[in-house]
């Protein structure tokens, strides 16, 4: 039985609530409700300290880069029509993490990190546009293949400069690559971005539901598929750029979201699209605390747990009867 | 009515048809038949629209086809695909509900006429049953039956079908080829249709296009177009006509 759209916000947006609270108390210092609350109020005192420099911006970062994965997830699949596609299968996040591990190699300095990795998956994309000779006409297939050759290119780039590292340097490379959220800042550009995102995405949603039948049955039934084209890429590709800037290589996120409301019955864009924002948003605010706390004080990055809790349930996921497997 | 003039198409850079001339008027039933890669799938592409012309002019109810907004072309113009397939998990009544889109407002919401649409045709086409399966449990024929529902679900009196019959049985065959007729007359416009079995364009169409393999073109009623002469010429293949009560058959020489 499919679940009733307001119903499924209601739930959704209650778990982000809960998910964000059990984030603002637990750590290697453990705070009460009490405690909270007070903290929020008075950002002055030891808690607001911890609560406002460290846990809310993480916090912050977490559920954007969560929001942002899980959409520009949502997204290659419609675009690409093909349900194993994720943010990182273009390149884009290969083509980030290169130029980041990059910067770390020449010395550069962490601070910029974000920037250059934005900067990154912008180039990224554009060699992809390039390559996969676009002027000429939109194949998914190509753009597929070549978004894939371009991201095992960059790849081998990636190998080389962890290969010429440092110990010390390896280890923020590392960290970056696998994905990490520890050194997070308020999110001000991703979050609007994310709102940008996701606007357009709920204003092309209706046509979005159509590319589901195909490009050439959408385009009969009176969709501008051409435009509609260019904005899921403009949109999935942005959305990638600007997760990787904040958190790196995180994976599992833009297939798992997206998947999991499928299978309770999602499959109207108009509903999937925003929600699955915030399951995004949900399921890395979980992770990343988890991270926190799981072998604290060692913190490990939060990809580890992402794939961790990804590779059995996309198991499950292939095995559904709406995936062509057999099981109810 | 549906004109084209001097009509040049081109796949890559290869060309597919010279320079047709054709003419349909609302209340007829046309079968374009052709050789494999004979151009049927891009003749009815560029029709609705999807393909691009290389040359030549295509009208349609008295306005050039590309001045035709999409959504209001596909309001009175609908186009069946070969092998429409879903990639995501959607269920069929769903995608049923999907050709409702060219009725719906800009931001409309699927009403209960909408709804009430899907349900009287998957009740006709035999798929009621089958409307809470995901697409992809469905076996071919299946699929197709789902396609041609879809066609009657967008409520499109000019129906452009490519290959309707692809594997369907012969009950659904006869059964669902008359409904889609019958739709397409009662809303005043004609049904053009690609068909591979040369007794079903005798039996259920008024016209032909033959696409014949040197790029030539015949066109006009099916008693005057269908003979064993030009059908031996589309396949390349000996064809003999016997006439029975049922009328004329036709039967590949052995």
């Amino acid at each position: 039985m499919p679940i009733k759209a307001p119903v499924l916000f209601l739930l959704l947006s209650l778990a982000l609530l809960l998910a964000m609270a059990w984030a603002l108390g637990a750590g290697s210092i453990a705070l009460s409700w009490a405690e909270i609350w007070q903290g929020l109020w008075q950002p002055q005192s030891p808690q607001g300290l911890l609560i406002w420099q460290l846990r809310i911006p993480r916090l912050l970062a977490a559920a954007c880069c969560g929001g942002l994965l899980a959409l520009a997830g949502a997204l290659m699949q419609l675009l690409l029509r093909n349900p194993l596609a994720d943010p990182a299968i273009l390149g884009v996040s290969a083509g980030a993490s290169f130029v980041a591990l990059s910067a770390l190699g020449l010395g550069l300095g962490a601070a910029g990190l974000p920037l250059y990795s934005f900067a990154g998956a912008l180039a990224a994309i554009a060699l992809v546009l390039l390559l996969a000779d676009v002027r000429r006409g939109w194949q998914a297939q190509r753009v597929l293949l070549t978004g894939v050759v371009v991201a095992a290119g960059f790849g081998a780039g990636i190998s080389f400069w962890l290969t010429l590292s440092s110990d010390l340097r390896l280890h923020s490379m590392l960290f970056w690559l696998m994905g990490d959220l520890s050194d997070a800042d308020v999110p001000v550009g991703p979050a609007v971005g994310l709102g940008f995102a996701l606007l357009c995405a709920c204003l092309l949603a209706g046509a979005c539901n159509l590319m589901l039948r195909g490009e050439l049955a959408a385009q009969a039934l009176g969709v501008p598929v051409a435009a509609v084209r260019w904005w899921l890429f403009l949109l999935a590709c942005g959305c990638t750029a600007l997760a990787v800037s904040l958190g790196g290589n995180l994976g599992f996120i833009g297939l798992v979201a997206p998947h999991s409301l499928r299978l309770f019955g999602v499959w109207d864009q108009r509903i999937l699209l925003p929600a699955c924002c915030l399951l995004g948003a949900v399921l890395l605010v979980l992770a990343d605390t988890a991270a926190r706390l799981l072998l604290a004080p060692v913190q490990i990055p939060v990809g580890v747990l992402t794939a961790a809790f990804g590779v059995p349930l996309l198991l499950y996921l292939l095995r559904q009867q709406a995936y062509g497997g057999r099981d109810a | 009515m549906l004109r084209l003039s001097n009509l040049r198409l081109e796949r890559g850079a290869k060309p597919i048809l010279q320079a047709l001339t054709w003419q349909v008027a609302a209340g007829q039933v046309w079968g374009v038949l052709g050789a494999n890669g004979a151009g049927k799938s891009s003749l009815l592409q560029a029709l609705v629209g999807l393909l691009p012309v290389a040359g030549g002019a295509i009208e349609w109810l008295g306005r050039p086809l590309q001045h035709w907004h999409p959504r209001e072309r596909a309001g009175r113009l609908c186009f069946l695909a070969q092998d429409q397939i879903a990639d995501l998990p959607i269920r069929l009544r769903d995608w049923l509900l999907l050709s409702r889109y060219p009725h719906q407002g800009r931001w409309g919401r699927e009403s209960a006429a909408d709804r009430a649409v899907v349900d009287a045709v998957m009740q006709r086409a035999h798929l009621s049953h089958l409307a809470d399966k995901w697409t992809s449990q469905l076996s071919g024929g299946e699929r197709q039956r789902m396609a041609l529902a879809g066609v009657l679900v967008q409520q499109a009196p000019w129906m452009i079908l490519d290959e309707p019959t692809n594997h369907l049985d012969l009950h659904h065959q006869m059964t669902l080829l008359p409904q889609l007729i019958e739709a397409s007359h009662s809303g005043g416009g004609a049904l053009i249709m690609s068909l591979h079995d040369v007794n079903l364009a005798e039996q259920f169409c008024s016209h032909c296009l033959l696409l014949l393999a040197d790029g030539q073109t015949l066109a006009g009623p099916v008693a005057e177009v269908l003979t064993a002469e030009s059908i031996s010429r589309i396949y390349r293949y000996p064809i003999e006509v016997i006439t029975g009560p049922m009328g004329r058959v036709f039967v590949p020489q052995r």
